[in-house]
Order: structure tokens, then sequence, then C-alpha cells
């Protein structure tokens, strides 16, 4: 994981970004059989939205290919321990949906009857039956709630790590401190990477720069429709154990869960935030959230936040991804787009990605999910995005 | 026995456990940090992230560089100290 | 027994500590009733279940955490006693003395690599996830719902932080040049007499460049959160001692001299068989004021430290080179760091000497690279309280300048 070593010349893949899509994509090439992959990282490992968001996952969404993705992505995270013989303290605790209006509630409804078909043992339940599962909510705001005990969360940063540990030890050649400056190209075709520490020359570069991936599409002239957009999150002093669910709230965007370590980890939608890369925190976000989450749980009003960061959501109009081949760039793969879920997908997008690329497996999702999609007006939906 | 050498005291990490972190390639501070947890407790670093810089750069022979990016609150703050901090009032002059 | 009160106060009022009383001194911070009642264990550190003590009566470790009046983790060195407070140990099985998990601390003797622990089979992992879950965590909920406070609001036009000998000497002259200040002021230190506006028991906890546009500093006091909008920031929070790694240094009875000195000023003698690690002026006047009081204390190099000894709190140190001595506090001069924080938060350059980090600012008038932010006295590494206060009120001058030129 040293930046000290020299880098190839020569790669067959070169993975730009060793967030925890780069190495999940990475480590399934690997265990397929692919050589000479190469990820180039521009900071150290979790320093981007794999090491900032909430780990949450879960398989509660509207859309089918979330549904079926996401229940497959659970399971990884659920062997991923004694797999990679890393602790990444998954644990289901299942996610608990508020709803506030009849609406909202016939919405997480008809997602939960999809979800059922799929196999998830999601329902909608009383304001009481969720006080059952968690006493200290207030629930008078609530007219019901969307329950899937079989969602959970995990520790973020040993997941990144676990994926980096197996995919080296399989060949995967990682750099960090490495920070991509332009694509190698031959007309429209994408033939490398150029770095600030050397060039690695590949026919196949798959971006996975989260939200960085708008400034790696520049380097060839073309502009995604995706959007960084800072997202705040904070933790509070650590408790015993109290608190089984993560809590969502699709109205402001709260959601909040009780890590291993104790902590009430949370975040929420900020309505007033300029795009663009941004990890500084605003005295806003403590205000909103601080509101929010006093409101749905009183008692937390008299304990304590320690901490408070931000990371970047990759937003995509369409609350879609971006994945596959880019028309404009032969060459150049995307995986990015992932809003604020790319985390809890990586472990299922890795092992798709993989087997697309190497066994042609997934094309109607791989051109489903395609940049085309904006050029062609074929926009996707998913309406179960938080915070 | 030899006992601990604590380097953090708020979240217990040994300075075995920063050895080991460096060891395994985390070889700058907020990659330590993270591997390790140190300076994520109760006192934010304000106690060990000094002494922790000396041991990383002691140990991976890379001079220290920024200390980790400052998290607020400084200080532990009460929810319930924050949750008006958005209501619409008319500023107080002092 | 070890600790004792000097004389000058005497408790009038008592404290219910885990249901025994504790005789305290109104308005003394709650740490030092204990300390000064020989109650050094407070409760257990996270993961080995070690016993912690407070080591900095100053807010900035983890050893006087305790359930206070029904809430969680309440740093007690900030806690000021009254009468009939409720103090409780958290984190124990057990009591503070004999804590049953503190098997963790022997079943790990290096430390543990949480990351690779029970990773070899899933019905394994999934049974220590459960034992740790059930560990993690300090303290348990609030016992009642605290209402939401109100947030004062306070424009003002130099804000500075910290009244320090710098902080307090820039405020002065500002106030004394017509320019609007105010100082916060993280210690309940009385400054009604300082001379310029100011807040004691004051905290900053944050810089905010917020997306509307506004610079906004948030303190925490003690009615509430104050959110305070400055046109300039001076910082003032000098430097402070940092941990320093010798086996056995998180014990209880283990203080910084920061710490020695805040007993000391609220009268309390911090041990009678006190060893001191280190050198210097701080170290000789310690060693005075132990004297005084017909204690002489052991002194050593601090790079001597070896490893401190004792079951629940220091009995023992041990030198590198075979030296042993019996104690009952151990006192080691940590090197100090600049209060980096806010400072960093607000723009100012950190830098790393050979002890630790200092904010980058001109030792001649403060200024940095943030035109409105200004950083004097040691945060800054300006050493001894004239220099501090010359750099300080040539700070103020240079803002007055300013204003004056627009």
């Amino acid at each position: 994981m040293s930046a000290l070593r020299p880098l190839p010349e020569r790669a067959d893949i070169v993975i730009i970004g060793g967030g925890i899509m780069g190495l999940a994509i990475a480590w399934n090439l690997a265990r397929m059989g692919q050589e000479r992959i190469v990820v180039v990282e521009g900071d150290y490992l979790t320093s981007g939205a794999s090491g900032r968001n909430g780990g949450g996952v879960r398989a509660q969404w509207s859309s089918e290919t979330n549904v079926r993705l996401m229940k497959r992505s659970i399971e990884l995270c659920a062997e991923f321990a004694t797999r990679m013989r890393i602790n990444v303290w998954f644990r289901r605790g299942g996610y608990l949906f508020l709803a506030r209006t009849d609406a909202r509630a016939k919405e997480l409804e008809s997602a939960a009857e999809l979800q059922r078909a799929h196999g998830l043992p999601t329902r909608l339940i009383e304001p009481q039956e969720a006080k059952e599962l968690v006493p200290e909510l207030d629930v008078q705001h609530f007219v019901a709630a969307s329950w899937n005990p079989d969602d959970g969360v995990v520790f973020p940063w040993p997941f990144v790590w676990g994926y980096a540990r197996d995919a080296a030890k399989l060949g995967v050649d990682i750099h960090t401190h490495t920070r991509v400056t332009d694509l190698v190209t031959e007309g429209s075709r994408v033939r490398g990477v150029v770095t600030a520490r050397g060039t690695i020359r590949a026919d196949r570069v798959i971006c996975c720069a989260g939200a960085w991936s708008p400034e790696i599409t520049r380097m060839v002239g073309v502009e995604l429709p995706s959007k960084p957009h800072r997202h705040e999150i904070c933790s509070t002093e650590p408790l015993k154990p109290f608190l089984r669910p993560l809590v969502g709230d699709l109205s402001d965007g709260l959601y909040f869960s009780q890590s291993a370590r104790g902590e009430i980890v949370g975040g929420i939608s900020n309505d007033d935030v300029p795009e663009g890369i941004d990890h500084s925190s605003s005295a806003r976000f403590l205000g909103l959230y601080a509101r929010a989450l006093s409101r749905a749980m009183p008692i937390l009003s008299g304990v304590k936040i320690l901490r408070q960061w931000a990371g970047c959501y990759d937003l995509t109009p369409d609350g879609n991804p971006l994945v596959g081949e880019l028309d404009e760039a032969p060459g150049l793969f995307l995986a990015s787009g992932f809003m604020g879920h790319g985390f809890m997908i990586a472990p299922v997008m890795g092992e798709l990605y993989a087997r697309h690329l190497l066994l042609g497996e997934e094309k109607e999702l791989f051109a489903r999910w395609n940049l085309r999609r904006y050029r062609e007006g074929k926009l996707l939906t998913e309406s179960m995005i938080l915070g | 026995m030899a006992d601990k050498i604590v380097v953090c005291r708020c979240e217990d990490v040994t300075l075995h456990e920063i050895e080991e972190a460096v060891a395994l390639g985390h070889d700058d501070l907020e990659s330590v940090k993270r591997y390790t947890g140190f300076g994520t407790g109760f006192c934010q670093g304000k106690q060990c992230v000094a002494l922790c810089a000396r041991l990383v750069s002691e140990l991976s022979g890379r001079a220290p560089s920024l200390p980790i990016t400052p998290r607020p609150p400084l200080h532990p703050t009460t929810i319930g100290h924050l949750a008006r901090l958005l209501e619409d009032r008319p500023e107080k002059k002092r | 027994m070890p600790a004792r009160r000097l004389g000058k106060g005497q408790p009038t009022i008592l404290l219910r500590v885990d249901g025994e009383d504790v005789p305290a001194i109104t308005g003394e911070p709650v740490a030092i009733a204990l300390y000064a009642a020989n109650r050094l264990v407070l409760g257990r550190s996270v993961k080995y279940h070690r016993p912690r003590g407070a080591a900095c009566f100053a807010g900035r470790c983890d050893g006087c955490l305790m359930r206070v009046d029904g809430v969680p983790s309440v740093r007690t060195c900030r806690a000021l006693a009254s009468s009939g407070r409720v103090v409780e140990t958290q984190n124990v099985l057990g009591s503070a003395g004999v804590d049953l998990l503190a098997a963790a601390d022997w079943f790990f003797p290096g430390g543990m690599n949480h990351h690779e622990m029970f990773t070899w089979a899933r019905p394994v992992n999934r049974a220590m996830q459960e034992i740790a879950r059930r560990v993690a965590g300090i303290g348990t909920l609030p016992d009642e719902v605290m209402p939401a406070t109100e947030v004062e609001r306070v424009r003002v036009d130099v804000l500075v932080i910290g009244a320090g000998v710098a902080g307090l000497a820039c405020a002065v002259a500002l106030h004394g040049k017509g320019v609007d200040v105010l100082v916060v002021e993280e210690e309940a230190k009385d400054l009604s007499q300082a001379g310029a506006p100011a807040r004691s028991s004051c905290v900053a906890i944050g810089v905010y460049d917020e997306t509307d546009g506004r610079r906004l500093v948030l303190a925490s006091g003690p009615r509430g959160v104050i959110e305070i909008a400055p046109r300039t920031i001076v910082i003032a929070q000098g430097a402070a001692e940092t941990a320093e790694a010798f086996e056995g240094n998180d014990k209880p009875g283990i203080l910084s001299v920061e710490a020695a000195e805040r007993l000391f000023a609220h009268a309390v003698l911090p041990g009678d068989k006190p060893v001191i690690a280190g050198d210097g002026e701080r170290v000789l006047r310690l060693v005075e004021l132990f004297e005084r009081h017909g204690v002489k204390p052991v002194r050593i190099e601090r790079d001597e430290l070896l490893r401190a000894i004792g079951r629940a709190s220091v009995r023992r140190v041990e030198t590198k080179s075979g030296a042993r001595h019996a104690c009952d506090v151990l006192i080691v001069l940590g090197r100090t760091s600049a209060c980096y924080e806010l400072g960093g938060q607000a723009g100012v350059e950190v830098h790393f000497d050979s002890d630790g980090f200092s904010l980058v600012a001109s030792p001649e008038d403060g200024s940095t690279r943030h035109p409105e932010v200004f950083v004097v006295g040691s945060a800054a590494s300006v050493r001894g309280e004239e220099s501090a206060r010359a750099q300080a009120e040539r700070t103020a001058d240079v803002i007055h300048a300013r204003r004056a030129h627009g």
C-alpha cells in the first residue's frame, strides 16, 4: 500500500480510485484470473467517500434493480469478515424508514411489496410497533414505518482495507498517493493514465473516482451529468448499546444508527449546499441534524456530539449510476454516479463488473445504466435516496 | 510481564498497535488514525496527536506532516444546545 | 492519606458519589473534590477496562468522565461542585476499583488487533461481535429528556479566543482603542475586572464558513451555545502538555505538570510521595510548592521513565537505569503542543516542530495567511509572558490601524 514503489509502465487494466468501488472491482477481477491490474489512488485508502459514510447496508429500495443488487450486497457483507479475515462489524439491526404522511406511507408500501416479491421480509408497520422496536422514538409525527429486519450496518474502513489487502495478495498492484493528472489517448480511444508519479499504459481504464469522476472524464472532453455534493455526518459520545436498527426519515433525509463502538452516527439532507468537492463542516448541518434528531428521539437531546465531518455524494440527475464503457471514449469505463450508496452497492458491483468485463454478463444492466441514456432521454427512477 | 504503553487513552490504543499499523503500510498520520482509532475518542486527539505524530514519523522514517484534520465540535457539545441553532430570530447586540 | 487539602478552604458540602458522601467546596470542580478525597479511580477505559483517573484537570483527556446528575460522560474537571450533586462511575462491571471486565487488559497484553480477531469462522465471529457490542460504549442514555436551549447570537468586530496573558492583553488593548471586542475563555475564570467584555466557562467549538457567506464561531457556555459572527478572530488558546509514552503511562495518579499546578491552585496537595519527571522552570516552581508543605519530591529525567506500576493507581516508578521509587503521584512534564485545532479549521497553517504542533503566525504581530485570523502567544510559539504581551499589543495595533484606514 506504500506510495514508494515505482509504477509499472504497462497494465491490462488500470483502476482510478482506491475507494471501495475500485478495490471491489479489482479484487473480483483478480479472483477471476485477470492479471496486471493496477489501482491508483490519489490520497490514502479511505480518504474519500468510502471512509466518510455512515456504513448503512440495506435492501429496502424502490427499484427492482436496486433491491436485487443490494440483497446480494448484504449477503456479501455477511460473509466478508471470515472470508477476508478482517472485522467489518456487520450487524443486522434492520432499517426502519419512517413515514410522516399517508402519501409517503403508500410509497413505502408499494416499495415493500416489490421487496417482498424478491423474498425480503419488509413490511409496513404501525407507529406503535415501531415504538416497540425502538422505545426511545417519538412516533407522534409518524403515520407508519417500513421495516426490514435483515438490513444492517458495517464499519466502512476495514471493508476498504480488507479488499485492498486481499487484492494485493492476488497480485493487484495498489499505489496510494498517486493522483491521475491526465489520460493517455489515441484518437478518441483511452490508452492509459498519466499520474504525478509516471504514466501507465493500459487498454482498459476504469474510473471509480466517485465524486471526482467528472474531473477524470473531462480529461477526454466528456462532461458527465453527475455532480459532487457535500454531505455531512457526525457522531456522538459512545453509549452502551440501546438502538438496534438504522432509523431513516425520507422527508428530511435524517438517518442515524448506533455503531459497533456505541456512537450514534448520522446525517441529514441539507438543501443549501453548492455543488463541488468540499470536505468542510458547517454549523448549519449541526443545527439541522440536532433539531431533527432531538425531535425523532428526544432523549438524545442530552447526548453530546464528538465530531462532525463531510464526504462527497456523487449525484446523478435520475438517481441511478453511470457504468460501462463510454461511447465517446472507448477504453474508458465508468463505475460512478452511485449517489450516497456507492459503499453498500460496491460488493455486488465489484462482482457484476468483473463478470461483465471478463464474461460479458449483465449486458442489459450495463446498457441501461450507461451514460448514453442521458443522450437518448431514457432516464430512470429511484425514490428511496437518503441524506 | 511488561505493561501496556497507551498512546491514546480515550480509545485505549497501544504503542504496539501503532507499530503494527505502520508495519502494515499505514505510514501517514491519517491512515494510522483510521487503522488504530487513535484521536477518535472523547478528547479527539488533544492528548495524543502530537505523540502519535512523533511516533509515526520515527517508525516510518518520514517527516511528520500535518496533524489529523481537526473535526469540530472541538469540545463535546450537547445536541439540545444545537437544536435551536437555525431558529430565525433577530440578531441580538450584546 | 496521600492527597490532602492545604488549609485555605475546607469542604462545607457533600457530593453523592456512587452512593457515598464526598466532601467538597461549592464551586470547585467535582474532579478536584474527588482527588482531594483520594478517590483517584473514576472509571474504566473503553477497550481494556484499565482504571482511569483525572490526568489533566483541563478538559483535555478522558480521565474524569463520570455520570453527573443523570447525564452520561460529563467531564468532572469542568462540572462544578454543588450540594447533593449525584456522581456515578461508568463502564464498570462491579466497581471502579474491582472491574470484572478488566480481564480484557491481561487477555490482550500488547493490545488487540480488533480488525483481525476471531475472523476464522462465522459463528465465532458473530459471537465475538455480539460480546463486543455489549461491552462497547461508556455511558448510558440520560435519565431525562433535556429541553433544547436557546441559542444566543452575538455580532462582534473582533473575537479573542482565550483569556491567558496574550489574549487578555490583546483584548484590553483593542477595547482601549474603542474596538468592539469580545473575549471567550474556556476556564471558569473571573474576568469581571479584565477591562474588556468577556465570557468565561465558554469554549469555542468551531469556526465555520457557511454557504451563505457568513463566518461563524460557535462557542459552548454554561447555558448553551452562542453563535458569534466576528469580522476578525484572534486565537490565543495557548499550548498544552501532551501524552508521553512509557509503560503504564495511563494509570490514575499520573498527572501533567499543569494538573499538579491546578491542584495546588485549589489548595490540594497532589500527594505526599511525589515523583516528578522533567526539567525546567515549571518543574522547579512545582518542587518549591511541594517543599513549602514539607514534601520533598523525587526528581528524575523524563527520558529516564521506564514504567509506572500500581494496580489501581501508581505506586512505584522504575527508571531505565534501574532505580525504583515508591510514590503516590507521578507528575510528568509532557512535551507541549499548541492548541491548533481551531486555528487549523480557521485556515491558519499548522507546523510540526520536534515536540508537537504550532500555528504559523508572525511573532511580530500575530498575522497569519488568513487576513482575518491572528494568533498570539504560545499557540504561535511565542514564549514568555513579556514577549506574548508585546506581540498581542502589536496585533491590536494592526487590527486597529486597519479599522482606522477603512
